[in-house]
């Protein structure tokens, strides 16, 4: 039987539209499943975090977008579920730099659900403790009912208006974050596109690399790699890297050796 | 290879429909191939009313003249239709005596030489999509078990032809979240790729994508994809 409370956050979400749930609804699901915070991301080439309920959970996700390894980007990428409820005692060759990582971080627990419909894996949902110790049967369960919900909600969002943007609309503001960073409201697209994703959170790193590609001359792939390896070598969270490229702080090496 | 043999390996082909060049015209052909040599009947045909479509004639055992004016005609009146709008089983009859309520079928059955008829649902729950029609040349009637078995057959084949749908329901869903990440990760890129070309900041070279989109009624998006990829670059904002 569903639990009252799971029934309740699934309503929420349905009701959320494509707006994308609100963030008292990821720390509202952190606390049903008795986990310290969540995280929900979309498989892409890596992975973009979407949703999340604080900030250690975002830089979990940072942190495995920068190194490209861990149990939430095996979840979303691969559909496998990661149940890792000791991390001290999960060093080993599965996650080299993600384990010594998240542990230095305070993250000790990582419960990682991936987000499927059939055969289809679109994402995964990623809770954290800040103590080991193994998530009981009825979260495991719950998480896997939300993360059901969860995929269908997101397979939803979609594009469905494609039509050309209306010149009357388009009033989205860049900005609003703070600094100049130019990331935009979701409804600053124009044509009803894809709010339902709101920010993403990494929309930042994604604009970095842009710049970088055009100073550096590479392919905007590589210029990420390098991006991440440079945030991976200097102990730095990617965004910060991010910002400081953005604002003229910080240039890449022109060739990652020297 | 004995019988039962060939209706494990059937009931097995028939659930192996999550393939990525599943062909749904040949998965039915297959069906009705095996009905012929599985069941004692002349001829076996699948018609079919997947959503949004009327029925229409789908696949047959055979593809003699006289079958296939018999499937068109069911389109308009016959037991396949009837069982498909019914969800149950209609006959099986004898051709000869029990079809008053079909007279132009029951007149090109005969001339077709099939004496004994038997259509069954293709159905799911509440889902009926179509209907196994079962023909019979001479008037032996069909076998309770045979109808059994051919029941089954159209059940299996059913759930296999529904899991494929929603597999590629599901496939489509996930290619358009896909696309439209994709998009969202490229407008950002591009302005990125804009700022470094023209020494200015993220938000400029925002708005001057947005104005070109706006001016040039074209998604965002688009425009994104050709200056992250084409080198293109719309009109500065002054």
């Amino acid at each position: 039987m569903v639990d009252s409370q799971v029934a309740e956050l699934i309503r929420v979400l349905v009701l959320s539209g494509g707006q994308g749930p609100p963030r008292d609804w990821t720390r509202l699901c952190a606390e049903v499943l008795g986990v310290d915070g969540i995280a929900i991301s979309v498989a892409s080439d890596g992975t973009e975090l979407l949703w999340f309920s604080d900030e250690r959970s975002a830089r979990l996700d940072d942190l495995q977008f920068t190194l490209g390894e861990g149990p939430s980007v095996e979840a979303a990428r691969d559909g496998s579920l990661n149940l890792e409820s000791n991390l001290e005692r999960a060093f080993g060759e599965r996650w080299p730099a993600f384990v010594p990582a998240a542990v230095d971080s305070g993250v000790l627990a990582v419960f990682a659900f991936p987000l499927r419909l059939g055969a289809i894996c679109c994402g995964g949902m990623t809770g954290h403790r800040r103590r080991p110790g193994p998530l009981g049967e009825r979260a495991v369960a719950d998480a896997l009912t939300i993360a059901d919900a969860m995929a269908v909600y997101l397979l939803a969002l979609g594009p469905r208006d494609t039509g050309p943007a209306p010149l009357a609309a388009g009033t989205g503001h860049p900005g609003g974050s703070g600094g100049g960073t130019g990331r935009t409201t979701g409804g600053g697209f124009g044509s009803g596109f894809l709010t339902g994703f709101g920010d993403l959170h990494r929309a930042e790193v994604h604009q970095a690399a842009g710049i970088s590609s055009v100073r550096l001359d590479v392919p905007l792939p590589d210029a990420l790699v390098r991006l991440r390896a440079h945030a991976y070598a200097s102990d730095r969270p990617i965004l910060d890297v991010a910002r400081d490229i953005i604002g003229n702080r910080l240039q890449l090496p022109r060739d990652p050796a020297s | 290879m004995d019988r039962e043999q060939r209706l494990a390996d059937t009931f097995v082909e028939l659930a192996d429909t999550l393939i990525d060049d599943f062909d749904i015209i040949e998965f039915l052909h297959q069906l009705s191939t095996r009905c012929l040599e599985l069941l004692e009947v002349s001829a076996a045909a699948i018609m079919l009313a997947l959503p949004g479509a009327d029925l229409h004639p789908a696949a047959a055992s055979d593809d003699r003249a006289e079958l296939s004016d018999l499937l068109a005609l069911n389109q308009r009146e016959g037991p396949a239709l009837d069982c498909y709008r019914t969800g149950s089983p209609v006959g099986p009859f004898d051709v000869a005596r029990s079809t008053p309520q079909w007279p132009d079928f029951a007149g090109q059955a005969r001339r077709a030489g099939y004496g004994v008829v038997c259509a069954l649902p293709m159905r799911l729950r509440r889902e009926v999509i179509g209907s196994l029609l079962l023909l019979r040349a001479g008037a032996t009637p069909l076998s309770s078990a045979d109808v059994r078995l051919a029941q089954a057959l159209a059940d299996a084949a059913t759930i296999g032809i529904l899991h494929q749908q929603t597999l590629r329901r599901h496939a489509d869903l996930s290619a358009q979240l896909h696309t439209a990440l994709h998009s969202r990760i490229a407008i950002e890129q591009a302005k990125g790729v804009l700022a470094a070309r023209w020494g200015t900041t993220v938000d400029e070279a925002f708005s001057a994508m947005r104005r070109h989109a706006r001016t040039q009624r074209r998604l965002l998006s688009d425009v994104a994809h050709d200056i992250v990829n084409g080198g293109f670059q719309p009109d500065r904002v002054e």
